[in-house]
């Protein structure tokens, strides 16, 4: 070994000379500021226990970034078999802290605007209780991000809380229901909705939509009622591009307001304009 | 490795030794070296930048969004943290006080890090504080949000502030400081960039490099470094892949009409009228989908070779530019290109710098010229200089 190594430390020592002008990084003067470089001309190259060292280091973080991107390349790649094989490894590993989706207007693009409305039921000094008419939530949230190019993240409040009702699916109020629900058969081969995350995106829109009523209409603000309303644009392919597109909507039940405080119904009155 | 000269069979021994040259060399490239400094330290300016635009363009509403005021409220911000099995150093407490300093200690470190102030230590605290942050309010996120937290962990093991920094200025000063004393020559008063690198060499054996330089600590953080960065180039060609591979299965992406159905959205609708412009014109519609998949399935082949990369870079470039302007998705977008641009060489970052430092030299001696009275210059010339 002491031979192999004697050789080795030589011909680093010559390799490493090489490498530094025919590397990009190489063609840099040796400065006060080459301190990215090893300096081998020092003496300081490269002998045998320390090769073997930085060997092992270089083998190990090889594997190391083999296996990561491994894992990530199955975590994010569509439905495949070998994905399906060590599902719970690779969503063990991932989850939580390398967690990623690329799914960035795929497989299809988004192809309605949804637009979140709210009504109430308000109760005035006298105990007199009233039912206002729907308010747009989603329009101011919409003029935030009007003629900017880095618009605050404020403009994604609403937005977001009604995304998470769609993503939890959360039931509309059985009044609202449309008349053609006999496709219960076709659904039961989608995933069966999770009631603690929908749980947790009805809080989260009636925090929204208590802040909105009670900004609108004052501290009165009992119930709130939601409607989601959707308007899927026209289809490219029908060709009639100006046209009406469909519109449809979905109301949810009559909730308790929540208890927000009197400074986040100010601030949401300021900066909803 | 062959010469030629060798026989056509080495001996065992012989090959033994050849094989160990050959990893030896191979380990002197990868510990030796740090690569990727220009472009490490042009992201992490340009993250920097991103994060503070952020922060400042929520800064009135930051206790709306991100704080106690939240709908996303504190309840819930807790119970999604437990179910993920992860930490926010904003769950820490419920107090405006707390949420207060948080918010503003988030400042000051995204301002350091943007300066490249003790990086070292910066970048993790940064990578922590980002973590928190996003989990405060995951619902107001998006993919470049996403991309930069995974390439900020990353990078916690690079070495992000070795040009363009205060870090790079310190050290620069030091090992001039060090050189000067060591030749018992009087220092230069002050480091004259226009003279360029060269000029700025310690001759001989560079006295001033830290004694561990080239030892086997550096060595082992450089490979972290070169890691770290490899790391990140392979992060970003998996999302342009994937993101490309998920559209070809999409109907509309096949049919070249989804850019039809995105710009139409009032969602991401900053100029509607702008979009309608597009969204109205099928050529535009069926060109602008198509180039969107192709780019973004073809972006790690074409980063394989010297001059597609640098159409490739152009394109994604071209293309985020674009849903920038027409989605108002400002913050994505620079991320995005922020995060193309590390896989731009050194040597092209040293020639824009070295343009960039003599037009700045030219102006500065012109503006210098221009304010003598004996040189007298129009007005309007001089403040076209930017003096």
């Amino acid at each position: 070994m002491n031979r192999t190594s004697c050789s080795a430390t030589g011909l680093v020592c010559f390799l490493s000379d090489k490498l530094e002008r025919r590397v990009p990084g190489g063609k840099e003067p040796a400065s006060a500021r080459g301190t990215f470089k090893a300096q081998s001309e020092q003496g300081k190259s490269l002998t045998g226990w320390r090769l073997r060292v930085l060997a092992l280091a270089c083998s190990a973080v090889v594997l190391a970034l083999a296996f990561h991107f491994g894992m990530t390349f199955l975590y994010v790649a569509p439905w495949n078999p070998a994905y399906e094989k060590s599902a719970s490894v690779v969503e063990g590993y991932m989850n939580p802290y390398f967690g990623q989706n690329w799914e960035l207007f795929a497989p299809d693009p988004i192809d309605y605007d949804a637009r979140v409305l709210v009504r109430a039921k308000v109760k005035d000094a006298s105990g007199w209780e009233r039912h206002t008419g729907w308010l747009d939530v989603t329009g101011p949230e919409r003029e935030l991000t009007r003629g900017s190019l880095f618009p605050g993240r404020l403009a994604r409040v609403v937005g977001g809380a009604r995304q998470m009702v769609t993503d939890a699916d959360v039931p509309p109020s059985a009044a609202s229901l449309p008349e053609e629900e006999e496709e219960t058969e076709a659904e039961t081969e989608e995933e069966p909705p999770d009631p603690v995350f929908q749980d947790q995106a009805v809080r989260h829109i009636r925090a929204v939509a208590t802040l909105a009523a009670r900004a609108e209409w004052g501290d009165g603000v009992t119930e709130i009622q939601l409607r989601v309303s959707d308007h899927m644009f026209p289809r490219f392919e029908d060709g009639d591009r100006d046209g009406a597109g469909t519109k449809t909507y979905s109301d949810f039940d009559w909730w308790p307001a929540v208890a927000m405080s009197a400074d986040a119904v100010r601030m949401w009155k300021e900066s909803h304009r | 490795m062959s010469t030629g000269n060798e026989p056509l069979l080495p001996a065992p021994g012989r090959l033994l030794g050849l094989a160990g040259a050959r990893l030896a060399a191979t380990v002197e490239r990868v510990s030796g070296i740090r690569y990727g400094v220009y472009g490490l330290a042009v992201l992490r300016v340009g993250y920097g930048l991103v994060l503070l635009a952020l922060l400042l363009t929520g800064y009135t509403d930051r206790r709306l969004i991100w704080g106690p005021e939240s709908a996303w409220t504190p309840d819930l911000f807790k119970e999604s943290l437990a179910e993920d099995g992860t930490f926010s150093l904003f769950a820490i407490s419920d107090s405006g006080v707390w949420f207060e300093v948080l918010f503003h200690v988030f400042l000051l470190v995204v301002v350091l890090f943007i300066l490249g102030w003790r990086t070292r230590w910066i970048t993790p605290v940064l990578a922590v504080l980002v973590w928190s942050w996003h989990q405060r309010q995951p619902w107001v996120l998006d993919g470049g949000d996403n991309l930069m937290q995974l390439v900020l962990f990353y990078l916690i093991f690079a070495d992000l502030s070795a040009r363009w920094s205060l870090d790079d200025r310190r050290r620069v000063r030091r090992a001039a400081a060090r050189a000067a004393k060591a030749s018992a020559e009087p220092a230069p008063a002050k480091r004259d960039r226009s003279l360029g690198e060269a000029e700025n060499a310690v001759p001989g054996v560079a006295p001033g490099l830290p004694a561990f330089e080239g030892g086997l600590r550096w060595r082992l953080a450089t490979i972290g470094h070169n890691a770290a960065l490899v790391a990140t180039l392979l992060q970003v060609s998996i999302v342009y892949f994937n993101a490309g591979l998920l559209k070809v299965q999409g109907e509309m992406w096949q049919q070249g009409t989804a850019l039809y159905y995105t710009l139409r959205t009032d969602e991401f609708a900053p100029f509607p009228r702008l979009s309608r412009l597009i969204w109205e014109n099928d050529l535009a519609v069926a060109s602008g989908s198509y180039f969107a998949v192709f780019i973004q399935l073809a972006f790690p082949l074409l980063m394989l070779n010297r001059i597609t990369r640098r159409l490739g870079l152009v394109a994604v470039t071209s293309m985020h530019l674009g849903i920038g302007v027409l989605m108002g998705l400002g913050s994505f977008s620079l991320i995005m290109v922020f995060s193309d641009l590390l896989f731009v060489r050194s040597g092209t970052y040293r020639r824009v710098g070295a343009f960039a430092q003599a037009v700045w030299h030219r102006t500065r001696t012109r503006t210098r010229l221009s304010a003598t009275p004996s040189l007298p210059k129009p007005a309007k010339h001089r403040t076209l200089t930017g003096s």
